[in-house]
């Protein structure tokens, strides 16, 4: 389910950018924005297919984080926005969106991998069904 | 000023080289086949993987580039390198465990040896070594247009001459060494970087007087502005376009997806994503603190404003740091920039001697020879291309990271995992990305023909975004007209695609 979500969002966001970039109207700079930070995480979906179930929380809550902090980026665009910490809370947001979801996309990684990622046996199984240089090519 | 005038930059910077050549020679002894020369062996452990992929994602285009860009465009050029939180990650997930499986079950050493087992398609994985060849000449050119002018800050040579110097030590370097002294010098380059882009940091925010100082500095100025800190600049198009093009189009980077191949053991990816994003975020401290100060010491009359706004990284370190530290940074800086040169070379040659010719039906039988060969045809053109190019580094290595992002990222991140995709998809989704990219790049740089109107895209959208979005798109009609219900993927391919 979640893969072929992840392939109909690929399938339209893909021309919808390309569209949006031709256009550049201020529509055009929302759409590519929510459509660019969906992006990645529809190709995270899509990469660990079976897998993709146990992260649908983690992912969503990545969809929301990154969806409101390039909002209000848009929003805060070109006005004289309160500052905080010394420096523009649209500054501040970009930060925000550079390391909040680092350790959270990390850790997600490595706590689904045992069960989702690469088990050992199926590793082995691998090796032993098809070894180097069977399977042709 | 120039390095000359302060013995510890020189100093630093000789006994780095010394370092590097003494690397190059054990691994010259290290190299005994092709096996060695294009994926060292495939006996790499995580931490050194993890420098190896750092230190190839960043060289000198962001050492050097990113500050420079950020001076020119203001913050919305940190959208380069704001992807790192998830890119680490999204690679794992997408491409990096079934690339590495693909290296349990075939001799795979390139990426479009990866594109043939998938389609089985000597014209998808010919036209993949092309955009590689094609991506490696920009990209490499980025890296040789850094070391000239790091060379230049420090010995005062001169950018050209730097440069030629650049392309001699690159040569001798890589067509010894391969890709063992490329791993290698990451391993020094990756360690040294994230140590001095600490203290870079540090010495970056006491400069300005602290980050609120440097952000009011700069909003106050009349050179730089309230605009230089909004994060969308005075183009949306272009800092979302360079969100899209480097967190997207990492799925395509050969000089990362190869290091994958290197890996020992592919369970311990499960880390990956951890290490890797952490140590770039350290490093990005670098960029970051560079990017911010400089302007403000300009805005505030500290600095003479840049002659060029690549000289951003090497008027701070000159002026501002103690000079130890700018001895380290310049030093990691040439690590940085050979090391991602020396992984650049070596991959161009595998195109080149092994993919090329593979695809042509025409495997070449010495291939180590050839390669070194290769090398040095590389990395004179690189050098070429960079000098008639004449902009800045960071937009250089943006085109570059470009055309592999257009041309090879859909192919591999959906095609790796979606069996429906077609030989004939990933064939034109190839030829897409990377015509449009290259085509859009030129047509929109071309002085020859001043009647000609500009490309069809909006004001401030990346050539390389519209290639990138377009490459997908062509990937998914072309799939849909294309496909059955039987797929053509062999069985050890299909079992990797499964797991």
């Amino acid at each position: 389910m979640a893969t072929k979500i992840s392939l109909w969002f690929l399938a339209i966001a893909s021309p919808a950018i390309l569209l949006a970039l031709l256009l550049g109207t201020r529509t055009s700079e929302w759409a590519f924005a929510v459509l660019a930070a969906a992006f990645p995480l529809a190709l995270i979906a899509l990469g660990a297919g079976r897998g993709a179930g146990a992260l649908k929380v983690g992912l969503v809550a990545l969809l929301v984080f990154y969806e409101a902090c390039f909002l209000g980026l848009l929003t805060l665009h070109g006005r004289d926005a309160p500052w905080l910490f010394g420096l523009p809370l649209a500054t501040l947001l970009q930060l925000g969106i550079f390391l909040a979801p680092l350790p959270a996309v990390a850790l997600l990684y490595a706590w689904t991998f045992e069960r989702h990622g690469l088990r050992r046996r199926d590793l082995e199984e691998l090796r032993a069904r098809f070894g180097r240089g069977e399977g042709g090519g | 000023m120039t390095g000359l005038a302060q013995p510890a930059v020189i100093a630093s910077s000789l006994a780095y080289l010394a370092v590097v050549l003494a690397i190059g020679v054990w691994a010259a002894r290290r190299t005994h086949d092709a096996r060695d020369f294009f994926i060292a062996g495939q006996g790499i452990g995580l931490v050194v993987t993890t420098l190896a992929t750092m230190s190839a994602a960043f060289s000198g285009f962001l050492f050097l580039g990113g500050p420079g860009l950020t001076y020119r465009l203001g913050v919305s050029s940190f959208f380069i390198s704001v992807p790192v939180s998830f890119t680490a990650g999204l690679l794992c997930w997408t491409v990096a465990k079934r690339l590495r499986l693909l290296a349990e079950v075939r001799e795979i050493y390139t990426v479009p040896d990866a594109v043939l087992a998938r389609f089985r398609s000597r014209r998808a994985s010919g036209l993949a070594a092309v955009a590689v060849i094609a991506g490696t000449v920009g990209y490499l050119g980025a890296q040789l247009q850094a070391l000239g002018l790091v060379l230049d800050s420090i010995f005062g040579t001169g950018l050209a001459a730097g440069m030629a110097v650049g392309v001699v030590v690159v040569l001798a370097y890589a067509t010894a060494g391969g890709m063992v002294a490329g791993v290698y010098t990451d391993v020094v380059q990756g360690a040294l970087m994230i140590a001095a882009a600490l203290g870079v940091f540090y010495y970056a925010l006491e400069s300005g007087g602290g980050l609120g100082a440097i952000g009011r500095t700069l909003a106050e100025s009349g050179d730089f502005g309230p605009g230089f800190l909004d994060p969308l600049g005075a183009a949306p198009l272009t800092a979302l376009g360079f969100y899209f093009v480097f967190g997207v189009g990492v799925l395509g980077q050969p000089q990362m997806l190869h290091k994958f191949y290197m890996l020992d053991d592919p369970r311990k990816l499960k880390w990956f994503p951890l290490a890797l994003s952490s140590s770039q975020a350290l490093v990005v401290l670098l960029w970051i603190g560079i990017g911010l100060a400089v302007p403000a010491l300009v805005a505030s009359g500290r600095l003479a404003p840049l002659a060029s706004p690549d000289d951003a990284a090497p008027a701070f370190l000159l002026g501002f740091a103690p000079p130890l530290l700018a001895g380290i940074v310049f030093a990691g800086v040439l690590a940085a920039i050979m090391s991602t040169a020396d992984s650049f070379v070596n991959i161009a040659a595998a195109a080149l001697v092994h993919d090329l010719p593979k695809a042509f039906g025409r495997p070449v039988r010495r291939e180590l020879a050839r390669g070194r060969w290769a090398v040095v045809g590389v990395t004179v053109a690189s050098a070429l291309f960079a000098f008639l190019y004449g902009d800045l580094i960071a937009l250089l290595g943006t085109f570059a990271y470009g055309t592999f992002a257009a041309a090879l990222a859909p192919a591999f991140a959906v095609g790796l995992n979606w069996r429906r995709v077609t030989p004939a998809a990933a064939t034109a989704s190839i030829a897409v990305g990377l015509a449009l990219n290259l085509g859009l790049e030129l047509w929109g740089r071309q002085a020859w023909f001043p009647a000609l109107p500009k490309p069809p895209l909006a004001a401030g959208a990346l050539p390389s975004a519209a290639a990138l979005a377009a490459s997908f798109t062509v990937l998914f009609v072309v799939t849909w007209w294309t496909s059955t219900r039987d797929d053509d993927i062999d069985a050890d391919v299909a079992a990797v695609m499964e797991m």
